[in-house]
């Protein structure tokens, strides 16, 4: 893990210069932070939005350069998709399409699905040594026809 | 460094979207130039012909400075407070008086909305630094503290102990 420590951050005529003092160091399981934020109650108008609303989620990682960075949904309706991430690139967002079957088989109500996020980076030397995150939550969906 | 030829790419990829939010207000937005001036800020111009006709120029300045910042780590090596690159004061200004809110005019916050705001961001300092963007804010929105890599990156160095090192914990 590189931390950079700016001592300066200005400008010449010729562009933004900085100073910096590098930190390399290990990094362990108990490093690795994964945050996810997003909405887990969301009320959809199938009128306005048909029956297959998106819902948006941030994603914060911290010590961690995946190799797998996945999203699965669960429950009511299925989905799962890659998130990419990098050293440079800890935080992003993702959407999650909620495909639900369309009427008549689904009608006004409340749908439930789990969502979970898994990520993981094994060791270049040690590839017996894993890195792990892991978040899930309960997305509640509410149908509700406006008209 | 980064130079202003680089900084004049980024203004030129955010041209059409500003440009298409100055004409919903009846801004014709004809260029955008990105420089800097010494010793810490940068300027993002555009040159304009308001809604009367006048031509004129609105412009964001950008503040750079460091701040302290404190994070947590489990090792113990690294540092839990370092200072970051920061924008610590963002000021607009119009040649027309008229003109009280460029930044909503121009929409120039549409990039940052569209950076998630991971760990440095630009800091408030009682002016518009939290409703408004210029430059140098969104890019600096993007960058961690830490940058995780595989530790392959790093070249093995011919010990010259050859002293047995000590059994390897669980550390990556």
């Amino acid at each position: 893990m590189l931390s950079l420590d700016w001592t300066s951050f200005g400008a010449t005529d010729a562009g933004v210069v900085g100073g910096i003092q590098w930190s390399l160091g290990n990094r362990a399981q108990d490093d690795v932070v994964l945050t996810i934020e997003g909405q887990t109650y969301i009320t959809a108008d199938p009128v306005q939005f048909g029956y297959n609303p998106q819902a948006e989620f941030t994603w914060t990682l911290q010590n961690l350069d995946p190799d797998s960075f996945t999203w699965t949904l669960t429950g009511d309706a299925q989905a799962q998709g890659i998130i990419v991430a990098s050293p440079f690139t800890q935080a992003g967002t993702f959407t999650v399409p909620i495909n639900l079957p369309s009427p008549p088989n689904v009608t006004r109500g409340t749908y439930q699905f789990t969502l979970s996020v898994s990520a993981s980076e094994t060791c270049a030397s040690d590839p017996t040594k894993v890195l792990t995150a892991a978040w899930s939550s309960l997305i509640n969906l509410r149908l509700v026809p406006s008209q | 460094m980064l130079p202003t030829t680089t900084l004049q790419t980024v203004a030129d990829a955010a041209s059409p979207k500003i440009v298409a939010a100055g004409a919903r207000h009846g801004i014709t937005v004809s260029t955008l130039t990105a420089s800097t001036s010494p010793p810490n800020t940068v300027i993002l111009t555009a040159d304009c012909t308001f809604p009367a006709g006048d031509p004129g120029t609105i412009s964001v300045t950008e503040t750079l400075g460091t701040q302290t910042v404190t994070w947590e780590s489990g090792e113990p090596a690294m540092p839990t407070q370092v200072h970051v690159p920061v924008v610590t004061k963002t000021t607009p200004s119009s040649s027309d008086d008229s003109i009280s809110n460029i930044f909503e005019l121009l929409d120039l916050t549409w990039w940052a909305r569209n950076i998630w705001d991971n760990v440095v961001g630009t800091v408030a300092s009682g002016d518009a630094a939290s409703k408004v963007s210029g430059i140098i804010g969104p890019l600096l929105a993007s960058l961690p503290y830490a940058y995780p890599f595989p530790n392959n990156y790093i070249p093995s160095i011919e010990p010259t102990d050859k002293t047995p090192p000590p059994p390897r914990t669980s550390r990556c």
